[in-house]
């Protein structure tokens, strides 16, 4: 039999909204039933009672500042919070808009009892400065029935909870307005009441969800619930609270959404590859702005200067106003080595030079070589993505040799060969490149020229002659 | 008078203008007679300029010394492809080199920098003709900062003023190798012409004759 413990926050708007001592009025009020739905401290020492009417409530208290209800924020609040208590307790789940579930007897083991359970989630959540009301239970339903009605109170076993819960008045249960009715018309008008009819009369008189119902409070039947898990992807949307023309002004909001981006790589031990910043502009298509770290990175201080780097070079068509930071690609760390002999020269690894390079001057600016195993010279060695080791693996299966010919530095096309030189080695005939459509057919020879320049010539089929490298 | 001399001598009291070591610490060039000439080598760090005509041997003239290095290798605009099968199968770990094609060259000189003081490249090679000295000063800096060496590869001859390199060689080709003049040193007087052979490092580029083959009679005329 599990146990669950349901938290529900009577003030999840307002308190995140209006964090701290307001001296001011505030009251939320719901649109479609013109009611007061949550207050503050203030508006309450004024009469002002959840309910009224926002008539009622502006007649009470002259200056009330007054907001629209929006369960869209209470999700998103909800949200956060899962993943806040996720930190000290596994299986939760939300009711939206205002209230979490938690299983408890699966963590009483990790904290020792419950008693050491509550004290510890307590005082995780303290800091958050909101307000709620709690209960345990024997069954989800029954525990957000105690909450809701602000019991207060972790019961230590089943028996003490199903007391409780039987004195409730049904009205402050979940049930439809019009079965609470016809149950008082009954004489029902507790839960005790209720649970004392027994299950198969209640089939007999009453619809299939009462039935439901009754099982799932007394957690005779199952309720099933979807455990939230944290997400995998980092994707946060930054509202700004200006439109921002200089590129410049956007390290501030660009650093707070890094700090977060730092708190959830943190928490999963995982270091980001690449970040795609979205600068949403005003009446334009948002910009798109990639910035990679060879290393991985999940530090702000360290993607903040790339970012600055990358913005300076950055044209706004229309002013910002709002910005998205997505972690593109995600990876596991992995452990740098470096030798504690060789002392402390300069601060960079070689992965972490190249990501700052590459945001200055782009990804095709810098490169790292490769060796490939394709007999045509100008093939065999190519540009490639710097620092890669699956390259290393490959190139080292390449057997060295140590009388091959090669000149250090490659012309990117052969140009004619122009000046008279003196034939000092060779041929090396490469005819090779049949499977592709560039087949070649050179004979290779190391020139001098005149003025003391060693070239890698060749002469083709046609008996054309090229320059390829110097052996510079 | 003898006697004392001699023990001023032992005592390190006598300062001699020709037996000066180098004020680096250097590293071995793997060639015997630049390593004597340069009192040792290459320098550990600072910034070594090279002027010569592209082609004759200017980077063959430091492969050996790159290929004890340790950390990366970074080319900066390079004339050409840099050729990997070269590298690779003259032993060089080709995972290490780095090649920046920057735009402008103020970025090539930034670029420079960063890899010089980032500690994480042991050799720097820019291609630039012409530079300040208070570039030069600046790139000094990184290279004390990051403990790494700066070649800088120029092909014209023609400057004026005296840029503060640790090393400043001009080369010119010859038959068996280069001809190597020392324009500069820091803590040295500068050198005259000599000569460096490179027979035995790349003996199929250069000219040399070796002693135990004769050539091959030519028909006289008759």
């Amino acid at each position: 039999m599990s146990q669950w413990l349901y938290l529900h926050y009577p003030s999840l708007q307002l308190d995140s909204a209006f964090c701290g001592r307001n001296e001011q009025a505030i009251i939320i009020v719901q649109g479609s039933k013109n009611e007061v739905v949550q207050l503050n401290s203030a508006a309450m020492a004024q009469g002002v009672k959840v309910g009224m009417g926002l008539g009622t409530a502006s007649a009470l208290c002259t200056n009330l500042s007054v907001h629209a209800y929006n369960p869209e924020i209470e999700i998103t609040k909800l949200k956060e919070l899962s993943q806040w208590l996720y930190l000290v307790t596994s299986d939760i789940t939300f009711f939206e808009p205002d209230g979490i579930l938690l299983r408890i007897s699966n963590m009483l083991l990790l904290y020792g009892g419950l008693r050491e359970y509550w004290q510890m989630l307590e005082s995780h959540m303290q800091p958050l400065c909101l307000s709620y009301q709690f209960a345990s239970g024997c069954s989800p339903l029954a525990s957000r029935l105690l909450a809701r009605v602000g019991a207060n109170c972790i019961y230590p076993n089943k028996e003490t909870s199903l007391n409780v819960l039987k004195i409730q008045p049904l009205h402050s249960s979940d049930l439809p307005k019009n079965v609470v009715e016809k149950l008082s018309r009954i004489g029902v008008k507790t839960l005790g009441d209720l649970l004392d009819i027994p299950m198969a009369d209640i089939a007999r008189r009453f619809d299939i969800e009462l039935v439901n119902y009754v099982g799932r409070v007394t957690g005779q039947f199952k309720h099933p619930v979807a455990f939230f898990h944290p997400p995998e992807v980092f994707v946060h949307y930054l509202e700004l609270l200006f439109e921002v023309e200089n590129t410049q002004w956007l390290s501030k909001p660009l650093e707070k959404l890094l700090g977060q981006l730092e708190g959830f790589l943190k928490l999963q031990d995982k270091l980001a590859h690449e970040l795609l910043l979205m600068l949403h502009q005003r009446d334009a298509e948002p910009m798109s702005i990639t910035v990679s770290s060879a290393a991985g990175e999940y530090q702000a201080i360290k993607w903040l200067p790339l970012f600055l780097l990358r913005l300076e070079s950055v044209v706004l068509s229309a002013p910002v106003t709002g910005i998205t930071l997505k972690a593109e690609r995600i990876a596991e760390r992995l452990e740098l080595k470096t030798d504690l002999f060789d002392g402390k020269r300069g601060n960079q690894s070689p992965h972490e030079l190249v990501s700052f390079l590459q945001a200055k001057l782009g990804k095709q600016a810098v490169r790292g070589i490769s060796l490939t195993d394709d007999p045509r010279p100008q093939r065999a060695s190519q540009n490639d993505e710097p620092l890669i080791s699956c390259k290393q693996i490959a190139s080292k299966q390449i057997a060295i040799n140590p009388h091959l010919i090669r000149p250090t530095l490659l012309l990117p096309y052969p140009k004619p060969l122009t000046m008279q030189v003196s034939i000092m080695q060779g041929p090396e005939r490469i005819v090779t490149g049949w499977w592709d459509s560039k087949p070649i057919h050179r004979d290779y020879f190391v020139a001098r020229s005149l003025t003391g320049q060693s070239l890698w010539v060749f002469r083709n089929h046609k008996h054309q002659w090229f320059i390829h490298g110097m052996f510079s | 008078m003898h006697d004392l001399i001699n023990l001023l001598q032992r005592r390190h009291l006598v300062w001699h203008g020709t037996q000066q070591k180098a004020a680096y610490a250097s590293q071995t060039s793997q060639y015997p007679e630049l390593d004597e000439k340069l009192d040792g080598g290459f320098p550990e760090s600072g910034v070594v300029d090279i002027a010569s005509p592209s082609g004759i041997g200017e980077l063959r003239l430091l492969l050996p010394f790159l290929l004890r290095q340790k950390r990366m290798l970074v080319y900066i605009n390079p004339p050409g492809q840099v050729c990997a099968e070269q590298l690779h199968h003259y032993g060089i770990d080709i995972t290490q080199v780095l090649v920046i094609y920057p735009d402008k060259t103020n970025d090539a000189l930034w670029a420079a920098e960063q890899c010089m003081k980032s500690g994480a490249c042991a050799t720097v090679m820019l291609w630039q003709n012409t530079l300040e000295v208070h570039q030069i000063k600046r790139l000094q800096v990184a290279a004390e900062t990051g403990q790494s060496l700066l070649f800088l590869h120029r092909t014209n001859d023609k400057s004026t003023i005296s840029l503060p390199v640790t090393l400043g060689l001009t080369l010119s080709a010859n038959d068996t190798g280069l001809d190597i003049q020392v324009r500069k040193r820091k803590g040295g007087w500068p050198l005259p012409v000599f000569k460096v052979n490179m027979c035995q490092q790349w003996p199929a580029l250069t000219l040399h004759r070796a002693a135990n083959v004769l050539s091959f009679p030519t028909a006289k005329a008759v």
